[in-house]
């Protein structure tokens, strides 16, 4: 059986918090990745993702795409991207992108057609995650926990998920990251063993079944 | 050399205790037989905490009625508790209430303690303060599955990776249980 799967994959402090009080991610660039990032691997299985406006606007301005839009096609290529914003955010020339605002679920529904039978990624932040989850349609998180604690800032995911809907199936360090996957919900229900066979068994260049 | 180390299960956002200072979302993980705690307290010589969690672990485990409990969980070894306001002492209990700056405290431990090694039970303020002084050398959290979404927090501090070096990663049943170095 092959899970298409809406996965929460993000780097975060130890105490939780996934940008600083001042909305930076400096304490997070300075921490040793070993040889290989994993983050390849997993875009490689994406064929949708998701993010809020201020992480939008924080990717805009780091790697200065409205400049240089290239950078944006170098790091994520074709794949669509949906931009959750009440607000006018500027596109990134020809990428392919949309802006939208409302209920997750009707926009969860298009991100799955357009993925094609790949894994739906959701960037953050933390409040637009919760959204997918209070909706039941987070499947999996995935966290690189980076040797830092920060004391305050942007939260990785405000909303109580307790044991029961989460299933901890992988952890493994790379570098100075320590790696934390998680089942949740239905996945969670299906219990520990199970929850992390079916998720590591998805390849992604298979047609897949989309269970939902 | 003795370690001075902070060793607590955490959400994997940050909390050691919910917004209405329980536990109960703690207890619902499985955690096996919890030999990883009694591996780590065979080393443990001396040991700290705050007032809440002092009144937390007397309330929970209701030791005014029951006191002998304490000494089955730790033994002979002898309890710090910070309070800026005055405890009622529990009989048989090997606990001295102390207050102020954690260094005289600490250097009080160290003795007692006879070369082994130094717990901070939490919370995160109180042990902020051994990290302030320098006094921290080792994190040890056992991150439940489990987000909470607010609480008490593990460490209201700012630790760079400059500062902090991941030393192991491992699951125990549903439990990561990461080590880090602090410097």
């Amino acid at each position: 059986m092959i899970v298409v799967k809406t996965q929460y994959y993000t780097a975060t402090s130890i105490d939780g918090y996934i940008a600083d009080s001042d909305n930076s991610l400096d304490w997070l660039f300075e921490v040793d990745e070993g040889t290989d990032n994993p983050f390849g691997a997993f875009f490689a299985g994406v064929g949708a993702f998701a993010m809020g406006a201020t992480t939008y606007e924080w990717i805009l301005a780091n790697d200065n795409l409205l400049d240089e839009p290239q950078n944006w096609h170098d790091m994520y290529g074709g794949v669509p991207c949906w931009v959750f914003t009440h607000r006018d955010l500027p596109p990134v020339p020809d990428a392919n992108i949309f802006f939208i605002s409302g209920d997750v679920k009707r926009v969860h529904e298009a991100m799955v057609v357009a993925a094609q039978g790949k894994n739906v990624w959701l960037v953050g932040g933390g409040d637009l995650v919760g959204e997918f989850a209070d909706q039941g349609l987070l499947d999996e998180i995935i966290l690189g926990v980076a040797p830092v604690t920060l004391g305050a800032g942007a939260p990785l995911l405000p909303r109580h998920l307790s044991a029961h809907q989460l299933a901890l199936t992988q952890v493994a360090q790379m570098g100075q990251f320590a790696y934390l996957s998680y089942a949740v919900g239905s996945l969670a229900d299906f219990g520990r063993h199970k929850a992390a066979e079916v998720l590591s068994s998805h390849d992604p260049s298979e047609p897949a079944a989309i269970i939902r | 050399m003795p370690k001075t180390s902070y060793y607590t299960a955490t959400t994997l956002d940050g909390y050691i205790a919910d917004a209405d200072n329980s536990l109960q979302w703690l207890f619902e993980a499985d955690s096996g037989d919890n030999s990883e705690f009694a591996d780590f307290f065979a080393s443990v010589g001396a040991f700290a905490m705050g007032r809440t969690t002092w009144e937390w672990v007397i309330d929970h485990e209701d030791l005014r009625a029951d006191p002998g409990k304490w000494h089955g969980y730790y033994g002979d070894v002898p309890a710090w508790v910070f309070s800026n306001r005055p405890l009622e002492p529990v009989p048989g209990v090997d606990a001295r209430f102390v207050r102020g700056d954690v260094r005289p405290v600490h250097a009080e431990m160290t003795a007692a303690a006879a070369g082994k090694d130094i717990w901070l039970v939490g919370g995160g303020e109180l042990v902020g303060q051994f990290a302030d002084a320098g006094l921290l050398d080792e994190l040890i959290v056992g991150v439940a599955p489990v987000t909470l979404g607010g609480g008490a927090p593990l460490l209201p501090r700012r630790l760079e990776s400059s500062r902090l070096t991941l030393t192991g990663a491992r699951q125990v049943h549903q439990f990561a249980y990461l080590t880090y170095a602090v410097s």
